[in-house]
């Protein structure tokens, strides 16, 4: 990276004077405020991570109760047809 | 609180690009006040820059990895839930055409025992019993 990349990669941040006075070194405040957002961005990642294994956790529920749905639906069509042959042939009859 | 905003002395320090994108990813402001939040947590955190770092890849690898899985889970809830859709819906539809059928059948008289016993029992599930599933 050459000067100018340098000073176009770089922004002004206002820290509170007495702040800066309390910590007493640029080097430290740059740290911490990374160490800060850094905290802050594995702690949402975290939650993120927790939302998806919910989410999954919530479909897999979902996914096991299925069949049984698919398997009661198939039943009652199977029978509906059954009945629909015998309701045909005793229409034809009239 | 304006007041005391107003009246915050400040000094300016120059930051990385990194930093200014890493409070753009979290939708931070970096206005003194959260500054002031932000390094307090940075001087409170057990951690250190590096293992903050690894930890972060490790996080990013997991939401990568359990992203996939919700996917792969999903469409098969999709795919589940579309074939349970479909058979209840083809139920449904021949349930009503055996109503229509059944009122048919009551309009007539049957010919025969068996005939009428078989015509009873599907005029009271089609017609007395019937309800939508």
């Amino acid at each position: 990276m050459n000067a100018g990349d340098e000073r176009s990669s770089t922004h002004k941040l206002k820290i509170p004077r007495d702040l800066y006075e309390e910590i007493g070194s640029h080097e430290k405040i740059i740290r911490s405020i990374k160490v800060g957002l850094l905290s802050l961005r594995a702690t949402s990642l975290e939650r993120e991570n927790a939302d998806l294994i919910k989410r999954t956790e919530d479909f897999e529920i979902h996914i096991a109760e299925l069949p049984h749905e698919i398997a009661r639906f198939q039943q009652l069509l199977e029978e509906a047809l059954k009945d629909r042959k015998t309701l045909e042939k005793l229409d034809k009859k009239r | 609180m304006q007041l005391r905003r107003s009246s915050l002395k400040c000094r300016s320090i120059l930051i990385s690009r990194q930093i200014i994108d890493l409070a753009t990813e979290l939708n931070i402001s970096l206005d003194p006040d959260a500054v002031r939040n932000i390094v307090r947590l940075g001087i409170e955190s057990l951690n250190q820059e590096t293992e903050l770092e690894h930890t972060l890849t490790k996080l990013e690898e997991e939401k990568k990895r359990l992203a996939s899985n919700f996917r792969r889970v999903a469409s098969q809830s999709l795919q589940l839930e579309s074939k349970c859709v479909g058979t209840r819906g083809r139920f449904g539809t021949i349930s009503r055409d055996n109503r229509v059928l059944a009122m048919h059948l009551c309009a007539r008289s049957p010919r025969g025992k068996q005939e009428g016993q078989l015509r009873d029992e599907l005029i009271q599930k089609y017609i007395l019993n019937y309800r939508n599933t």
